[in-house]
């Protein structure tokens, strides 16, 4: 079995407010998902459990991760939510069911701020560098700033751009050169196993259907990674393990007994002393909540979750047995069972993921267990002849391909985003660059340009169409891109909005992004 | 510069986006008898051919606006390969071409029932 957690956030940063309702997407991921999960992990390590996990870590995770603004405001945020339960078991004096609910939220609060402080010491890539380099984990890189690549296949050196600097940056931050890579949104072209193999990429992940209807039929359906033309292994999605952990309807996430998430203390508290969110934002689900059932109307029970958790865990990896041995005795070898999740599902979506998803990979690593969990490369060196099925363009996005990515609310981006890729082609036609100012130009550019180009704007477009920071951002840095092109037109260096973006949203410090695209243009 | 970007949403729909210039237009209508100025799309099935401008399979054709300047389109068939062409319908009936696409190959929305043989190989991990 492999368990692969995609664990992504675009680019935000904003010194220009004290409160930004946007950065509070990394700082709930760290609290809920990424320390919770690291935690377990090391538990694992310390208890001698050997429990194969792939991470997909994206560059612009990875590149906040690393941000000292980041860091100090995470830190800042963790505070002011110890701040509000300190308020809020003063409100919850006559509720000591709900007050005992407050003190587990504490709890937790607290040990994410010693681990970070004082076991990481603000380092989140060195917490899992560090894993990888035990063995615990594997990491994957992607995409330089999860372009939606499929749209971009008109543009091949853009494609390889993004996996260049991607693959570049992973290396970079993880001493790795990795053979693997996440496509952002699984998202797959015919063609695009070319651009990975020339860049040294032997396996990737798709969605089922990108095999179950590849030409010719895949006779293992997704029991097993299949081998484009081009060489390299394409592990599928299993459907069924998905279904039974992300469907909330369906799935674990939806019992009644884990923590409601809809019913957020920020919505119940006295207005003064909810957390600061933003100027403009009075109340924001600050991820404490103290009920559970289907309306919200039991007061939560930690020790009733843990146990439903081990419930599931056990669930899960005796429906993975069944399904095995039956596809086994199928196909004469052991089936592959490829199971890839959102690493925000596991505490911030489902607040007790991480406790399931430890008890899970405890179970799976048993002696006797079944399925075995393997690291893809692992996988593939033991099962290294596969039959040689053409993928087809897909995603794991809703309806399974672009539609996301390409719809009325969001499809104005592209051509402004194709005529700045155009743009990029004719200066490259011109031939070397003639003065030193041009190449720190041409580097924001380029950066400004892939900032645009993630998919994240897209897709907060098409899913929460009150929302218009993703428009904004987007406008923003088309409005930077023609700055910068004018500036390079009439031969001015832009230095002030050069170095004035640069310290705005320092991306990729010190990587010649100018010559990965000389590069890729090459080819 | 004239451009038509070709764009797949899914197995059946795409998104085609043209812009044409003022120069294209004053040209093409100074050149030939265009009373109707909205904009005509041809999509065309080029599936394993060279497409010379008239040899496609078959194609299809959609009248847009005027002032549009992209269209989502259905097409008949997943699996096949598609290039579209933007212009205009002369005052004899003629389709006058202003842009050209990409080509753009549909993916199939079905598993291949062909049964052909399968084919393996060994992964070189390097």
């Amino acid at each position: 079995m492999l368990f692969l957690l995609n664990t992504h956030q675009p680019f935000v940063r904003h010194p220009e407010f004290e409160h930004s309702l946007e950065e509070n997407w990394l700082h709930e991921a760290i609290t809920e998902s990424y320390i919770p999960l690291l935690d377990r992990i090391d538990g694992m390590v310390r208890d001698g459990i050997v429990a194969p996990l792939t991470f997909a870590l994206t560059p612009t995770l990875v590149s906040m991760f690393d941000d000292n603004l980041r860091r100090r405001r995470y830190l800042a945020w963790v505070e002011e939510r110890l701040g509000f339960l300190e308020m809020e078991f003063r409100r919850l004096r006559e509720r000591p069911d709900l007050a005992a609910v407050a003190r587990m939220h504490r709890r937790r609060l607290e040990r994410c701020q010693r681990l970070f402080t004082d076991m990481w010491h603000g380092d989140l890539t060195g917490a899992f560098r560090r894993l990888q380099n035990s063995g615990a984990i594997t990491l994957l890189p992607s995409a330089a700033t999860h372009a939606y690549l499929p749209l971009w296949n008109l543009f091949p050196e853009i494609v390889e751009l993004q996996i260049r600097v991607g693959l570049r940056w992973h290396e970079h931050c993880f001493g790795v050169k990795s053979k693997g890579c996440w496509l952002p949104e699984c998202g797959y072209y015919p063609g695009l196993d070319r651009i990975l193999a020339r860049n040294g990429v032997r396996y990737f992940f798709v969605d089922a259907h990108g095999v179950l209807n590849g030409r010719p039929r895949p006779v293992r359906g997704t029991s097993a990674p299949v081998h484009t033309p081009a060489g390299l292994a394409a592990f599928p999605r299993d459907l069924a393990a998905h279904r039974q952990v992300w469907v909330e309807s369906e799935g674990y996430p939806g019992d009644p007994d884990y923590m409601n998430r809809r019913r957020d203390a920020s919505f119940e508290c006295n207005l003064a002393s909810a957390p600061p969110i933003a100027a403009e934002l009075r109340r924001y689900p600050c991820g404490i909540g103290y009920w559970s059932g289907r309306d919200a109307a039991r007061p939560y029970d930690a020790g009733v979750a843990y146990a439903r958790c081990m419930e599931h865990a056990r669930d899960f990896v005796s429906k993975c047995n069944s399904h095995a041995r039956a596809v086994g005795r199928a196909n004469g070898r052991p089936p592959l069972i490829a199971a890839f999740y959102d690493t925000e599902h596991f505490g911030h979506w489902w607040f007790e993921g991480p406790i399931w998803l430890d008890q899970t990979l405890r179970l799976l690593a048993g002696r006797d267990a079944s399925p075995r969990l393997v690291a893809p490369e692992d996988y593939l060196r033991e099962h290294p002849v596969n039959q040689v099925v053409e993928p087809t363009t897909s995603s794991w996005g809703y309806q399974g391909y672009s539609e996301v990515w390409l719809m009325g609310r969001n499809h104005w981006i592209y051509p402004p985003l194709f005529a700045a890729a155009e743009w990029l082609r004719t200066v490259a036609r011109r031939g070397p660059l003639q003065h030193g100012w041009e190449c720190a130009l041409l580097n924001r550019y380029l950066r400004e340009f892939m900032l645009a180009q993630s998919s994240d704007w897209a897709f907060l477009m098409h899913s929460e169409p009150r929302q218009t920071y993703a428009g904004t951002r987007v406008e923003g840095h088309l409005r930077n891109l023609d700055q910068l092109r004018m500036a390079m037109e009439s031969g001015s260096p832009a230095s002030d909005l050069i170095e004035h973006l640069d310290q705005h949203t320092p991306l990729f410090p010190g990587l010649d992004v100018v010559a990965e695209y000389r590069a890729c243009v090459a080819h | 510069m004239d451009r038509a970007w070709f764009l797949l949403k899914d197995p059946h729909w795409t998104l085609l986006w043209w812009n044409i210039s003022e120069q294209t237009r004053a040209r093409l209508f100074g050149s030939f008898a265009i009373s109707n100025r909205a904009y005509l799309l041809r999509v065309h099935d080029v599936t394993d051919i060279l497409f010379d401008g008239n040899n496609s399979h078959f194609f299809l054709e959609i009248e847009a606006a005027e002032t549009s300047d992209h269209w989502y389109i259905r097409l008949p068939e997943a699996g096949r390969v598609y290039c579209a062409e933007t212009g205009f319908r002369d005052d004899q009936g003629r389709f006058v071409s202003a842009a050209r696409s990409n080509a753009l190959w549909m993916p199939p929305d079905a598993p291949d029932m062909s049964h052909r043989e399968p084919n393996w190989s060994c992964i070189d991990l390097g």
